[in-house]
């Protein structure tokens, strides 16, 4: 009879924990979503505040070029090296270029862009955000008659959704280059193979695709970034756990987006 | 019957369990500083963000020149809130924009005034404020009574109609705590601006009020001009004044 009692106590436990993950769960996926469609919509609402958009502009795409040039180059250098491996066994070198660039266009230039920005720009979003709103400035943004979700958030999520794609432009240039410098001065494609192999391949449709993800990517980073930021509460600590939070949600869910948009793209 | 700014009627505000207002009434007169005096964290924080709508009472009333604040459209609180200024605690300066950025700031987005305009209203305002070479300089960079004085510098810019100052003289020194005192006095009789403060300063509820109101238990228990505080013989508010570990408030923790 004890055992029972037992028993039930802890399966009573069990739901009882899978209850609250599951309502926090969905309380914060709502949240987000709510925070990506009234950001967005205030953006087409006046005023507009130009000088926040570029600053913002400036601060997620204009200061993450070194690191995502940088990441691009040695991503293209890497795709180049492993796979020059694998085409060596059928003489088959020429294909490098097409490998490195479907690879490139298709996948890795804009999830890796999207992390990248991410661990740079996101995290530094809700940290800065957070702080904002344990120091008391959303609050004074409120009472001074000003809508704290369109100063503070739609030019993060209006930048993130321009530059995302013009640097995943950049990522995808240099791994382009990246793939050349391997191919031509280690394996011994010429430039022209390697070149005139991906224009032959790699069709406008498989760029165009890149630019969409990056672009959606940018919206859900931001979305949950700023969300994250805005909603921190219980001092630097608080602040702490909202920036933890939401580099881990905004980086898992690149991968749960890019499952999706790739299963609806091909 | 006085003319009054702000009615707050029969307000109720619960946070989970925990009841924080339980029916608080209070009366703001126009052109007066009124004190609102209470211990840390018996809500008088809660009571003020009703009052500009950054939180929604469970039950009551709140009205600002004969209009409901609770129910209000955004757009007609937006530009209620346009007649208010408001000096948090922390001061709440944006700690990315520099001193005039700050008080610039709601003159940049409310008004349509040239850039030179703008900054010869900061340097007016700093003066007034008796706040020198301190424009370039970032809020972290400021002591906390600087930071206080430019809060409510800022709070100025727009000339409000009312003025919310929360807890104005926490953590500084006496000196300082006076000329905050005087700034507020200033404030009321120069601008003719209506003051609410909340505090547990005494010394300095004394000095600036011309109505004091003390929440306690989610109530408003007393109300009345210094000289009736002063002669009150609610052993609550006696408990409070005379600063005493003994009477009927009880401390849970």
């Amino acid at each position: 009879m004890d055992t029972m009692k037992k028993f039930q106590e802890k399966l009573l436990l069990f739901f009882d924990k899978l209850g609250a993950t599951s309502s926090t769960f969905l309380s914060e996926t709502g949240g987000i979503f709510i925070n990506a469609i009234r950001g967005l919509y205030l953006a087409f609402v006046p005023p507009y505040r130009w000088r926040n958009l570029l600053k913002q502009m400036e601060f997620i795409g204009a200061q993450s070029t070194f690191i995502v040039g940088l990441t691009g180059l040695f991503t293209g250098m890497i795709l180049a090296f492993q796979s020059s491996h694998a085409f060596r066994l059928f003489r088959a070198e020429t294909l490098i270029g097409p490998t490195v660039a479907l690879s490139l266009t298709r996948e890795l230039a804009p999830v890796f862009t999207a992390l990248l920005v991410t661990a740079r720009a996101g995290s530094a979003m809700a940290a800065e955000i957070g702080t904002m709103r344990i120091s008391e400035q959303i609050d004074a943004i409120f009472t001074m008659g000003i809508d704290p979700v369109q100063y503070i958030i739609t030019p993060r999520l209006v930048a993130s959704i321009l530059m995302l794609p013009l640097l995943n432009a950049l990522f995808t240039f240099l791994g382009l280059i990246g793939g050349h410098i391997i191919s031509v001065n280690v394996v011994g494609v010429t430039s022209f193979a390697y070149w005139d192999q991906i224009f032959y391949y790699v069709t406008a449709e498989d760029y165009f695709n890149g630019f969409l993800k990056a672009a959606v990517f940018g919206y859900v980073i931001s979305a949950i970034c700023t969300h994250m930021g805005y909603n921190a509460s219980g001092g630097a600590e608080g602040v702490g756990r909202a920036t933890t939070h939401a580099v881990v949600v905004a980086s898992v869910s690149i991968f749960i987006f890019d499952y999706l948009l790739t299963a609806l793209m091909y | 019957m006085e003319d009054a700014v702000i009615v707050i009627e029969d307000l109720h505000k619960s946070f989970g369990d925990v009841k924080v207002l339980d029916g608080v009434n209070l009366t703001v007169i126009r052109h007066k500083t009124t004190v609102i005096l209470g211990r840390s964290g018996c809500g008088k924080t809660v009571l003020i963000k009703h009052i500009v709508g950054l939180l929604k009472p469970d039950k009551g009333r709140i009205l600002y020149e004969g209009r409901d604040v609770v129910n209000m459209p955004t757009h007609e609180r937006k530009e209620m809130l346009k007649e208010f200024g408001m000096l948090y605690q922390s001061g709440a300066l944006f700690d990315s924009m520099t001193v005039e950025e700050n008080i610039a700031f709601p003159l940049v987005e409310h008004t349509k005034m040239t850039k030179a305009e703008i900054k010869e209203r900061v340097q007016e305002i700093l003066h007034r404020l008796g706040l020198k070479d301190v424009e370039g300089k970032y809020p972290a960079e400021l002591s906390g009574g600087m930071k206080k004085r430019v809060a409510l510098a800022r709070a100025v810019a727009l000339e409000p109609k009312v003025i919310i100052f929360d807890e104005p003289t926490t953590g500084l020194d006496p000196v300082m705590c006076d000329i905050i005192d005087n700034l507020i006095i200033k404030t009321r009789d120069e601008l003719g601006i209506t003051c609410i403060v909340i505090t547990h300063d005494i010394q300095s509820t004394f000095k600036i009020a011309d109505k004091i109101a003390m929440l306690y238990g989610g109530r408003i228990i007393e109300e009345g001009t210094p000289d009736e505080f002063r002669n009150t013989s609610n052993e609550v508010v006696l408990q409070f004044l005379h600063r005493k570990a003994e009477g009927p408030i009880k401390i849970m923790d």
